[in-house]
């Protein structure tokens, strides 16, 4: 093994820190440090961010057009065989980015390991998980908007039936079903109304941040932001690159969309029940019990 | 994420094949004394203190569970006999559809209300299609 800094390293060689360490971490040390078992759902949008920070790094004058060109051509190429499986993280891959940045130059040789310049994994993953978290709430929305539509299906195809609203399981007051299915329809509507306004909040970026402080490079967040789907740039580095804000708001949104999934449910394994008879599940839509056969 | 995006296309099929049972529905809605709350309210457009009204009314279900009889099945005399302010007219609230028509403020189960959330719904429900068609992120990826 080499010890020029300049050449690329082989595969399993790749650690994004090490020299100003004597020898590698323990192997203890290194299991602890993975994460590309879950951080690895993150590849595509850490390379849209390394392809944002090349094209940055050129307008600061820090790569020629030619070493850009070859930068974006091969984290597009490696963007597909991320999506196809074939370039996955190795046992020696600390986590997404040391991974990505093995691929990269193993690819490009040194070039490669010019795109590090002004960004740390500390911004990269505080945006990886923004962007990953956007681009699929859009997804989470499209579900809940065919689900309200599901419920207002249901309510206006029995829209003037009438039934018995019930309070601890008591005949209460009589209600419209329709009136009782759209009281979860509109559960759902603030479900999603809530990821809207995470969105909002969520769409600031933290590229640039480095590790707390910026850069010294001349390179421009807000071109980064503007690239990746952000409104911004992050005011404050430290804020930006510290701040897991939207994820405990976004779990704390997603746990009440599941709440409200679980009302639904009661509803339909009480309207199901022998002793209401109210409703019958579509047989696609059901499944057995592996010891009673009549279930 | 990744497991509501696995279970909301489940919740969603089942949902939207849903096959109801009107009829078993409509026959168990006035069950169970359900429009006692109905009696009690009439009684209160007729100037008794709901206080009263809601004693009145749990008199009435008293004596219909000993009787085995429903609230509508009473005769005047009956009616009478519980209190002399159940009048015969109390027979108008005794139905389904009029205890439905009745809660006709906002937020109320009266058909033109929930015709009007069906209406709002369905414009949000659009509107949330809309959003998730297109996101930010897609063109860098």
């Amino acid at each position: 093994m080499t010890a020029d800094p300049s050449s690329p390293p082989g595969p399993g060689t790749t650690r994004l820190w090490g020299g100003r360490f004597g020898g590698g971490p323990s192997p203890a040390m290194a299991a602890l440090s993975r994460s590309t078992h879950f951080d690895w759902r993150l590849a595509p949008f850490d390379l849209a961010g390394s392809r944002a920070h090349a094209r940055v790094l050129r307008r600061a004058g820090l790569l020629t057009d030619d070493e850009l060109t070859a930068m974006i051509g091969a984290l597009t190429e490696l963007s597909a065989e991320v999506a196809d499986g074939t370039f996955a993280p190795v046992e020696a891959d600390e986590d997404v980015h040391e991974a990505l940045e093995r691929g990269l130059t193993e690819k490009l040789g040194a070039l490669g390991g010019k795109l590090r310049a002004g960004r740390s994994r500390n911004d990269q993953v505080a945006t990886d998980l923004r962007l990953y978290l956007r681009h699929h709430v859009r997804a989470l929305v499209g579900e809940l908007s065919s689900l309200e539509f599901a419920l207002l299906g249901l309510a206006e195809r029995y829209q003037d039936v009438a039934a018995p609203g019930m309070t601890h399981l008591q005949h209460a007051q009589p209600v419209l079903l329709a009136h009782q299915l759209l009281a979860h329809a509109h559960a759902f509507t603030r479900d999603v109304d809530r990821l809207l306004d995470w969105d909002r909040r969520t769409a600031v970026s933290p590229y640039g941040s480095g590790a707390l402080a910026g850069s010294s490079l001349p390179l421009d967040p807000d071109a980064v932001a503007a690239e990746l789907g952000f409104d911004r740039a992050t005011d404050n580095s430290i804020d930006g690159v510290s701040d897991r804000d939207y994820a405990a708001e976004f779990c704390f949104a997603a746990a009440l969309v599941g709440v409200h999934l679980s009302r639904l449910g009661e509803e339909v394994v009480l309207w199901t029940s022998t002793e209401f008879g109210w409703a019958r599940l579509d047989d696609a839509w059901a499944t057995g019990s592996s010891i009673m056969p009549l279930k | 994420m990744e497991q509501l995006l696995l279970l909301l296309p489940a919740v969603t099929g089942m949902i939207a094949t849903l096959t109801l049972r009107p009829e078993v529905l409509e026959a168990a809605a006035p069950q169970g004394f359900a429009l006692a709350t109905d009696v009690a309210e009439w009684l209160v457009r007729q100037g008794v203190p709901f206080r009263s009204a809601h004693e009145i009314s749990g008199a009435m279900v008293a004596f219909c569970e000993q009787a085995g009889l429903e609230l509508d099945q009473l005769d005047d005399d009956q009616l009478a006999g519980i209190d002399e302010r159940l009048t015969p007219e109390v027979r108008s609230v005794l139905s389904v559809r009029g205890a439905l028509a009745a809660r006709k403020a906002r937020g109320g189960t009266a058909p033109e209300r929930v015709a009007e959330q069906l209406g709002a719904l369905k414009e949000l429900a659009a509107e949330h299609g809309r959003w998730s068609a297109s996101s930010p992120v897609a063109a860098a990826l």
